[in-house]
């Protein structure tokens, strides 16, 4: 270790309190910093794979050209049929990145329970993709507060495309007088009714049976959803084809580049569909919008922090350096320039923030595990239910908050210190003596 | 101007204004000192011989006037320049030892030649080694000074402004804060270190009892030399 690096640490060691009061400081502020960037980083994970699993989107969502804005007014302008599907699946399944596809069928109407009818908006989904998703490692992971309870069946249970037993929430249930788990109803009481207009504007009813529950994860539509097998809502609308082909790529898949090369692709076919990922605010509007707030929020606490960090910095240097005046006078005395002089007292500041966030993040790992086994639970705003409130701190978060704090920090020491050594020798040894 | 002469101030004025009053430190002094000399300057407090250290040192400026270093003038240097001339030929010897508390005996010694980077490490621990054997503190290397008596801690100050081997010690009151018998084993020390490395010495005291072994007095009173 050479004298520089000892004069800090063993200044900093002699002016314990001081010292300690500072590291506190940066150490409060940046425990604080992950901890808040580990619950951000657990909503963003919840509310991606939310997003992309439990509601369908996948991480890639192809239309046809002007199907995201003019499906439900033309849907059989804008609907893919089934050739469309084939030739899109054609092109994407031979990206690396790709793990499956699910053509997924969106539509609106009325269910009835032969007393009372309600409006629906559906998804018409593939089971056994269903189950594949469901079963998803992302999904179990970062989801499971939105799985049934074990007690209930779930869609990815149905039998096949054709299964006439479909999905809906509780709180729709509610609506037409029956509750889960559906799967116990009697059979009159699981006989429903959809009734929508078809591609082709024609009135058209099917049968159905109750007997899955789901949630959206969302309030807003926990109160209208239903999920189908593809083949119930196919025969509802009329049609052979699907609203859009969802692309779900590897979890760690780079989702723009994803997009470039495989819109590339359809370009290139002649082919005219277009992908959206699913943080386009056009698709995924909950995840987009909840994600915004929150980086707005994390993004002036984080100023917050950090300049009260930098005043920490700036105010301990300041006295440290009042103090030691006569050293200072000493040092430039014998030889040392002003930015030496300065140098010594930025390395005091680097080693004291060094080692606040060092044990700042040891703390906030302690503390996200602690958080975690107590199992607090609570109620976001737009969720239904409660969820576990869950921090999870990461390493490469944690480190690119520390660098701009240990920045910060060190220009702070710097700045102060070049300002407050800059002064006359003889003025800054009179004032010692 | 003579091969041996080491500085020369010529006509060097220098005035301090504290508040509304105007002090006159030193009205056109002129001085020369040869290499080796062992000066003392001598004059009551106030009579302007810290301010004429402190010029010679580069750690104040003059007002007018000239000051050669080594035949060069060294009153508009910039400021790495003066830097760089206290930490290569200049050596200071403060009254109050001016030792770094939170460094031991041998880092204390060590420090100016820390940002030397012409100096190696192991050629800094030749050196250092050296001058705690001149002022005899082998022993106390890794003693903090707040372990040590004032003479010990005055001679710490000796050894660090000796191991840059500078041509030219400064010593203002060095002796103040100690004991008659110390004074004098300090002022015998500098005498041994003069002769034995013809360093030049300049030192002020305002303590005449300790300067009758001294070659060269100089008397200052009022900012004029009075010898």
């Amino acid at each position: 270790m050479n004298l520089f690096s000892k004069m800090a640490l063993r200044n900093l060691w002699k002016n314990k309190r001081r010292s300690f009061s500072t590291g506190i400081a940066i150490l409060a502020g940046f425990t604080g910093l992950c901890l808040l960037g580990g619950y951000i980083l657990r909503v963003e994970k919840y509310q991606r794979v939310s997003t992309v699993y439990n509601n369908h989107t996948g991480h890639l969502a192809i239309y046809k050209k002007g199907g995201l804005d003019g499906f439900y007014n033309n849907p059989r302008k804008y609907h893919l049929a089934a050739d469309d599907l084939k030739k899109i699946e054609e092109i994407v399944t031979a990206d690396p990145q790709v793990e499956f596809t699910a053509p997924i069928l969106q539509g609106m109407g009325l269910l009835s329970n032969g007393n009372r009818s309600v409006p629906f908006l559906a998804y018409g989904i593939t089971p056994a993709i269903e189950k594949r998703i469901q079963d998803h490692e992302q999904v179990r992971t970062w989801t499971h507060d939105l799985a049934p309870p074990p007690a209930e069946a779930s869609i990815k249970d149905a039998v096949g495309d054709l299964s006439e037993t479909i999905s809906i929430t509780k709180e729709l249930g509610s609506l037409i007088g029956r509750k889960p788990p559906f799967q116990n109803l009697t059979t009159t009481e699981k006989d429903v009714q959809l009734a929508a207009r078809t591609f082709d504007g024609d009135l058209n009813a099917v049968n159905a049976n109750l007997g899955f529950k789901h949630s959206t994860g969302m309030m807003l539509s926990e109160d209208t959803s239903m999920v189908a097998p593809l083949g119930v809502l196919q025969s509802l609308y009329g049609t052979d084809g699907a609203t859009y082909l969802a692309i779900y790529l590897n979890p760690k898949a780079n989702i723009q580049a994803a997009l470039k090369r495989i819109q590339g692709k359809i370009d290139a076919a002649g082919l005219d569909y277009q992908a959206y990922p699913f943080n386009d605010d056009r698709i995924g509007l909950f995840y987009a919008g909840t994600l915004g707030f929150l980086y707005i929020m994390a993004g002036f606490f984080i100023f917050l922090i950090f300049g009260a960090v930098a005043l920490s910095i700036v105010n301990s240097m300041t006295i440290g350096i009042l103090e030691r005046v006569r050293e200072i006078g000493t040092l430039r005395a014998i030889g040392f320039t002003n930015s030496q002089t300065a140098k010594l007292f930025t390395i005091e500041s680097l080693y004291l923030t060094g080692i606040s966030l060092f044990v700042g993040y040891i703390l906030a790992e302690i503390m996200g595990v602690v958080i975690n086994a107590l199992n607090i639970r609570f109620e976001p705003p737009g969720v239904p239910g409660d969820m576990q409130f869950i921090v999870t701190p990461e390493t490469w978060f944690s480190f690119l908050l520390a660098v701009p704090i240990l920045i910060i920090c060190l220009i702070s020491a710097y700045v102060v210190a070049n300002k407050l050594v800059n002064k006359p020798i003889i003025q800054l040894l009179q004032q010692s003596n | 101007m003579q091969t041996n002469e080491i500085l020369s101030l010529k006509n060097v004025v220098k005035t301090y204004h504290l508040g509304e009053t105007t002090v006159q430190a030193l009205q056109g002094l002129d001085l020369s000192i040869k290499k080796g000399e062992f000066t003392a300057l001598i004059g009551k407090s106030g009579s302007g011989k810290s301010t004429l250290l402190n010029l010679v040192g580069c750690i104040d400026s003059p007002d007018a006037g000239q000051i050669l270093f080594e035949g060069k003038d060294i009153t508009h240097l910039s400021e790495v320049e003066k830097s760089s001339l206290r930490n290569h030929k200049i050596g200071f010897i403060f009254q109050s030892f001016n030792l770094i508390p939170v460094l031991n005996v041998y880092e204390n010694v060590e420090l100016p030649l820390v940002i030397q980077t012409e100096v190696s490490a192991e050629e800094r621990r030749n050196r250092v080694l050296s001058a705690l054997k001149d002022v005899e503190l082998e022993q106390f290397a890794h003693y903090p000074p707040d372990k040590l008596s004032g003479g010990q801690r005055q001679r710490v100050a000796i050894a660090r402004a000796l191991v840059t081997h500078p041509t030219l010690v400064l010593a203002d009151e060095p002796t103040a804060n100690l004991d008659s018998k110390t004074s004098h084993k300090i002022i015998d020390l500098l005498l041994d270190l003069n002769q034995k490395k013809s360093i030049t010495f300049l030192f002020c005291s305002h303590d005449e009892k300790l300067i009758d072994r001294v070659g060269r007095i100089i008397h200052i009173q009022d900012g004029v030399i009075t010898e």
